[in-house]
């Protein structure tokens, strides 16, 4: 028998059972419209997180200070004060790096007249700016002589400016009180949003010289100020991890420390990167896997519904066979009808897939819009896998009708 | 040609035996006109299941055409009804949902080899169709048309292939009297026009009074001896 034919044949006996075939489809089309609709916003979150990171930019490299150990006990990493200042500008000189944030970060009560509020507060150079990739929407950043003068100046983050003044525009040349003491408001950051772990435009910059003696400064045990994160900017993303090892490697001279006990970790910017793709990934899977579930529950359905159409049809069969069918005939025929089932629900289930990740686009979550991406390969892999379903789920009920012996089948009423 | 000789054909119930034929010795020439009587029981069912090889005996040989039906497998016998058998039976047997066209073209479509082109098949489906009266009802599905029409279209389906023989089971057993006579006016022409063998299954004594033979089964066995 003709293929086209076949298929032909597979349509009009389908249609004869239309409210059955069209809920044997939807079966299949929620499947496959859940695995879309998971993979797509799994591959979305990806993207908007990978794009939040790289918007801070790719060839950051970050060294902060790792756990002590005394007496053999282990302390929390980050807790120790092991950078110091002229750790950071030792790394000035080494090559390939465009620029040394040093940074020393704490907590801190900000109030201007009735309104107060709680944020990160952060000492900083003029390099932060650049190594952060940070633009104002007014006024100025830290600069160098506001460092070395100690100076009680302020720049505030978008959403801080909004909480205390009402407005981004508002907030210059205002004095804040900060833990209590005053300072002058010289600049607003313009808005970067949310990296998915932190809310960038909730944090406030003061001169690291400033925050370490007045706000959140703390000394090691040789009376030297430590700071809590040393920023460095490389040239450019090839040259990072180049950069990250002449980092290790000087660091390494300076606190004589050897492999294994350091006492500072570098990171770069493409470590956070990955973490995060390994973590968006794994959810990806999980809830595709979840939604394949409902994919597979949908080709038992065929399976039932092939089966009961097989008992059905068993005169039919008889009838194909006595004039000529042979058991590959009756075989293809059943095979192409469960097939048709789970490749029309396979390509509804696309479509409305995409509708749901498109609708899931318009939903905020957190502050973020995650933009779903419908992937060429999802919608392919979903389309090939429910006719991977039908087929394998119509083999049992087509095999079973290519078995059947003529004259039982003929024979059935 | 048919030629049997000592055929068996026994069935399995559970654990028990049942001989359906117990040894049949039987030559049908071609061309011939046979009817096969005998009471419910007699063995008639499955001596026409044997010859139509929609069932292989037991034992004994079964020679169609000079090809022993015995010694093939599956896909070989789908070929000898897809070519030399044309059946026709008491309930129709056409598929609802297609067309009497497309009902009458399916044994062509099922051809394993040298099958025509499908605008071939189509244009012999219809001369069919108008050589059994039914040139007008080409895309009427069959639940449209009467009974004897329905039996014509089947006839039409078991000619299409240009078989050497028609087995018919109780053609006329579900028609009412007048409707049965032209539907056997109509088997009886074809068989001489074309020479083609007729083998017929019928309780009908005039029936059987048309045809040139008459084989009568008991218990599995000829009663008149082995023809």
């Amino acid at each position: 028998m003709r293929l086209i034919i076949s298929i032909l044949e597979a349509f009009e006996s389908l249609s004869a059972n239309k409210l059955r075939s069209a809920l044997t489809v939807l079966g299949v089309v929620i499947g496959v419209a859940a695995v879309i609709s998971m993979l797509s916003i799994g591959k979305g979150a990806q993207a908007a997180i990978t794009s939040q990171i790289e918007s801070i930019g790719t060839n950051l490299i970050y060294v902060s200070p790792g756990s002590t150990r005394s007496n053999g006990v282990m302390s929390a990493s980050g807790s120790a004060g092991t950078l110091t200042m002229d750790d950071a500008k030792s790394l000035e000189s080494l090559p390939n790096v465009v620029a040394v944030a040093p940074e020393a970060n704490g907590r801190a009560q900000l109030a201007y007249m009735g309104n107060n509020l709680n944020t990160r507060l952060v000492g900083v150079t003029h390099a932060y700016a650049t190594v952060r990739g940070l633009s104002l929407t007014a006024g100025t950043f830290i600069t160098e002589s506001n460092q070395i003068s100690h100076a009680s100046v302020i720049v505030l983050g978008s959403s801080v400016a909004e909480t205390l003044f009402g407005s981004t525009d508002a907030a210059v040349g205002k004095s804040v009180k900060v833990n209590g003491l005053p300072f002058r408001v010289i600049g607003v950051l313009a808005s970067k949003g949310s990296t998915g772990f932190m809310n960038q435009d909730d944090q406030v910059f003061v001169p690291l010289s400033t925050a370490q003696t007045r706000l959140v400064g703390s000394s090691n045990f040789r009376g030297a100020l430590v700071i809590s994160q040393i920023n460095v900017k490389a040239a450019d993303t090839s040259a990072v991890d180049e950069v990250v090892n002449a980092i290790t490697a000087t660091i390494r001279a300076r606190h004589n420390t050897i492999a294994g006990s350091d006492d500072f970790t570098v990171s770069s910017q493409q470590d956070s990167i990955d973490t995060a793709t390994s973590v968006t990934d794994t959810l990806s899977l999980f809830l595709g896997g979840i939604a394949g579930i409902s994919l597979a529950v949908g080709g038992i359905g065929i399976m039932n519904i092939m089966l009961t159409t097989v008992s059905e049809r068993t005169r039919e069969i008889g009838l194909r066979k006595a004039i000529g069918a042979r058991r590959r005939d009756i075989l293809t025929q059943f095979l192409i009808e469960s097939t048709v089932l789970s490749l029309l629900g396979g390509v509804l289930g696309v479509a409305v897939g995409w509708a749901i990740a498109s609708l899931m686009g318009q939903v905020q979550l957190s502050g973020t819009t995650i933009t779903p991406q419908v992937s060429l390969d999802s919608v392919l892999m979903a389309t090939l896998f429910s006719m991977a379903i039908g087929l394998f789920f119509g083999i049992y009920p087509a095999s079973r009708a290519a078995r059947l012996l003529p004259v039982e089948a003929l024979r059935h009423e | 040609m048919i030629e049997m000789t000592d055929l068996i054909k026994t069935y399995r119930l559970g654990s028990v035996e049942v001989p359906a034929l117990r040894g049949i010795t039987l030559r049908i020439e071609d061309g011939e006109s046979v009817a096969i009587m005998g009471k419910s029981g007699s063995g008639k069912s499955t001596l026409m299941n044997v010859i139509g090889c929609l069932d292989q005996p037991t034992s004994g040989s079964y020679v169609l055409d000079g090809r022993n039906i015995a010694d093939m497998n599956d896909t070989d016998l789908a070929m000898v009804r897809n070519q030399r058998i044309g059946f026709v039976f008491q309930q129709f047997n056409l598929l609802p949902r297609a067309t009497i066209l497309r009902n009458v073209e399916m044994p062509m479509m099922y051809a394993a080899e040298n099958r025509p082109p499908l605008k071939e098949i189509r244009t012999r489906a219809e001369e069919m169709l108008k050589i059994v009266g039914l040139g007008d009802r080409l895309n009427h599905r069959p639940l449209e048309l009467s009974g004897g029409q329905q039996q014509r279209a089947a006839i039409a389906r078991a000619l299409i292939n240009r078989p050497g023989v028609i087995l018919a089971d109780e053609p006329t057993g579900n028609l009412d009297s007048k409707t049965g006579a032209e539907i056997m006016d109509m088997l009886l022409k074809l068989h001489i026009d074309n020479g083609l063998t007729l083998v017929i299954v019928t309780h009908d004594p005039s029936i059987a009074a048309q045809m040139s033979r008459v084989i009568r089964l008991r218990d599995g066995l000829l009663e008149n001896g082995n023809g």
